[in-house]
């Protein structure tokens, strides 16, 4: 465009006002060639010609110049704002400056603005992010209380009803226990023997529902605290079915329930169970039934199929209640048809032993007898056949430790039936003394005799006046070698579980089975000569 | 300085230049040019033939921070000799930025000495930076220094150690 003379004047001008361009020539060496522009504008005032740029430049010293370089809203030392450009033309270097202080107020305003509301919304967002962390964290707490708590609500209402069931439970057999023992007491008439006989009957069976109960209630807090230890030993199911039939058929009769507690005969003589868990859960089913049945029959059958042991017990009771199927075998609950007392824990403990068991309890389908419905319980159990030697016969010295004279007794008497020369003791203070002349025997008699003190030591596992690790230590500091029988109605501590897989030591929970301590010395006898051959 | 924005580029550089911190936020824009001279004693110096202390003459650009570099800091570090990567050690993005800035220079102008700071270091209650990510970098290589331009905290020493690492860059400080 041909513009004329005043219009190219005129923009001349606005530029140089608006702008300023300040025109830089230099050499390779940075040294000031010529100028033109109003250089005090950018704090230059000094510019002289020859001389190396001047400090408000001199940044731009060493700065590749083959390219042109374009470089805006350049702050200088100065304080001046310009836009920078570096270029070249006709082998001439060319410094340009264009005032960008004006513009440069307007960005920075925008970028501060930008900037700071990008900072808040990150502020803003860290912010969120902890609280909503911190809700969650407070919401997840709150539903575990919610739930503890409701667990323990319900936890409380099912304790309070089965204690209040058990009291009554316990009381009822205790009186039958303690009126026919005042009977029997007051009975001096020799002829009275029939009598007799019966009241002992319903006291060994008043006995045995108390027992039961009792170790129903251990069991529920040992399966509580998952501390149940299951053993296996040689067993006979028609020794059990002897047992059942002595607790419960003369209930049955008085009653007028017809009771059937018999054995298939594919079921083999021995099998191996835990006969102390079996017992128990036998007898909560057959007890269950009896009382839950007011007229008719009670069947239970034992019978063996694929190595194990299947027991169904029917009755002609009210039955199960569909609704009431899966409750009555959770803990303190129990159907809502049972008539008077039962403990409700009976099932539930049924159920889990037999599970730990590897077995199972289940309620079988009920027939379509509108009349006598029934309720039909199956509750299976492995049982494997033992491959057992014949018993070979025994012989030794056995240390006996126990401040229960009855239990004393009754090991006396096994122990000697069975060949054995049992020395009792009561307690630790008895064991010292005897230890004690012990020693001075050995020292005074056989000075140098090797024999062992005694050749087996059976001791109960809590004393009147001390623990039975503390009698067993005292004996094995004389001889480290003694096989020890442990005795124990409680709980078995973690400790008494580790020393347990000492083939040297056995722990046997009451009440004892003979034949369980029987064939156990017999091992332990035998390992123990055999042991003392080789040294 | 090279880094994203408020990370306390310009703060580094006003607590170094001239001893004082500012609390309050003016962005930087475009680029601010300053100078300034740091001596290195002879003692300490790499270079050990010279007894006399060097002084090395910076020219800081103090560039507008961004997450990562645009055309226009493209044009920026046009013949820089070396950098403090700067970042907020109280936005742990800000050092991602970081990091991803050095990749970015390396490819541009290839290695250049350059020192991290983990700036903000006085924000302790806010400091997102583990100890195990400064590890895995110095594993690396990296020069990392935490940094205050509040309280000072090693402020000078970022500044020195750069000119050492310009003087005479160790393969470490090149790294790229
Ligand atoms: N607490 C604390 N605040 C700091 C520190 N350094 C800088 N700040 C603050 O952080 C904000 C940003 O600082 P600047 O130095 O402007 O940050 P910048 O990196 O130059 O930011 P741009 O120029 O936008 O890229 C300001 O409010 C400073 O006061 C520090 O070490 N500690
Ligand atoms: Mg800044």
């Amino acid at each position: 465009m041909n513009l004329p003379e005043p219009i190219q004047h005129f923009m001349a001008k606005q530029i140089e006002r608006l702008a300023a361009p300040l025109c830089i020539e230099y050499d390779s060496l940075f040294c000031l060639v010529a100028y033109d522009g109003p250089a005090a504008r950018y704090g230059l005032e000094h510019l002289t010609l020859g001389e190396i740029l001047p400090p408000g430049l001199d940044f731009l010293q060493g700065m590749d110049m083959g390219e042109p370089l374009s470089l805006s809203f350049v702050t200088l030392p100065t304080g001046a704002i310009a836009h920078i450009e570096l270029r070249q033309a006709e082998q001439r270097r060319f410094i340009l400056l264009f005032d960008a202080s004006e513009q440069h107020r307007l960005v920075q305003a925008q970028q501060q603005q930008a900037n700071e509301v990008r900072l808040l919304s990150s502020r803003q967002q860290r912010t969120l992010d902890q609280l909503s962390r911190a809700n969650a964290a407070i919401e997840a707490q709150r539903n575990e209380l919610e739930q503890q708590r409701n667990e323990l609500a319900a936890l409380n209402q099912a304790q309070a009803r089965y204690i209040a069931m058990m009291s009554h439970e316990f009381r009822t057999p205790l009186n039958a226990i303690l009126g026919y023992t005042d009977l029997l007491q007051r009975q001096d008439d020799p002829l009275a023997k029939a009598a007799q006989r019966h009241h002992l009957a319903a006291i060994r069976r008043s006995a045995w529902h108390l027992s039961s109960m009792v170790e129903n209630v251990l069991e529920q807090a040992r399966l509580g605290r998952d501390q149940v230890s299951l053993t296996q030993e040689p067993a006979e199911p028609s020794e059990l079915v002897m047992l059942l039939n002595d607790l419960f058929q003369s209930q049955a009769k008085e009653r007028d329930i017809q009771l059937q507690i018999e054995c298939d005969e594919n079921t083999p003589d021995r099998v191996m169970l835990d006969i102390v868990r079996i017992r128990q859960i036998a007898i909560n089913l057959i007890g269950n039934a009896l009382r839950y049945t007011s007229q008719g029959s009670v069947h239970a059958r034992f019978s063996y199929a694929s190595e194990r042991l299947i027991l169904v017990v029917q009755d002609t009771g009210p039955g199960i209640p569909e609704a009431d199927r899966e409750r009555i075998f959770r803990a303190y609950e129990r159907g809502e048809s049972a008539p008077g007392g039962g403990a409700g824990l009976g099932l539930s403990i049924c159920r889990q032993l037999a599970q730990l068991m590897g077995g199972n309890l289940e309620l079988l389908q009920q027939t379509n007898n509108k009349e006598y419905p029934g309720a039909c319980f199956q509750f299976v159990v492995p049982a494997p056949i033992p491959d057992e030697q014949p018993l070979t016969p025994i012989s030794g010295r056995v240390l006996v430790l126990d401040d229960d004279p009855d239990l004393r007794e009754w090991l006396d008497i096994v122990l000697s039936e069975w060949g054995l020369q049992p020395t009792l003791l009561s307690g630790i203070g008895e064991l010292k003394q005897w230890l004690r002349e012990q020693q001075n025997e050995t020292q005074h008699k056989h000075p140098i005799t090797d024999l062992p003190i005694t050749d087996l030591f059976i001791t109960d596992y809590l004393l009147e006046d001390g623990v039975g690790v503390e009698a067993m230590q005292m004996v094995r500091r004389l001889d480290p070698d003694i096989p020890v029988v442990m005795l124990t109605g409680s709980v078995p501590s973690e400790e008494s579980v580790r020393v347990n897989q000492n083939p040297n030591f056995l722990l046997l929970a009451k009440p004892i089975s003979a034949s369980a301590l029987r064939i156990s010395l017999g091992k332990m006898l035998a390992a123990q000569q055999q042991y003392t051959a080789n040294v | 300085m090279l880094g994203n924005f408020a990370v306390g580029k310009s703060s580094l550089v006003r607590r170094f230049v001239t001893g004082v911190f500012d609390a309050s936020y003016q962005t930087t824009v475009g680029v601010k040019i300053d100078t300034c001279e740091v001596t290195i004693d002879a003692a300490s110096s790499q270079d050990n033939s010279s007894t006399e202390a060097t002084k090395v003459k910076m020219v800081l650009w103090d560039l507008a921070g961004e997450a990562e570099l645009g055309p226009q800091s493209q044009m920026y570090i046009q013949g820089m000799q070396g950098y403090l990567l700067v970042a907020d050690g109280s936005r742990m993005d800000t050092v991602h930025n970081a990091v991803h800035i050095q990749q970015q220079v390396v490819r541009s102008l290839g290695p250049r000495p350059f020192i991290m700071l983990l700036n903000k270091h006085d924000l302790s209650e806010q400091w997102q930076v583990p100890d195990s990510w400064i590890q895995q970098q110095r594993d690396l290589g990296w020069n990392i220094l935490c940094t205050s331009a509040l309280s000072g905290e090693a402020v000078p020493e970022a500044f020195d150690r750069l000119a050492r690492a310009m003087i005479a860059p160790t393969a470490m400080e090149m790294l790229g």
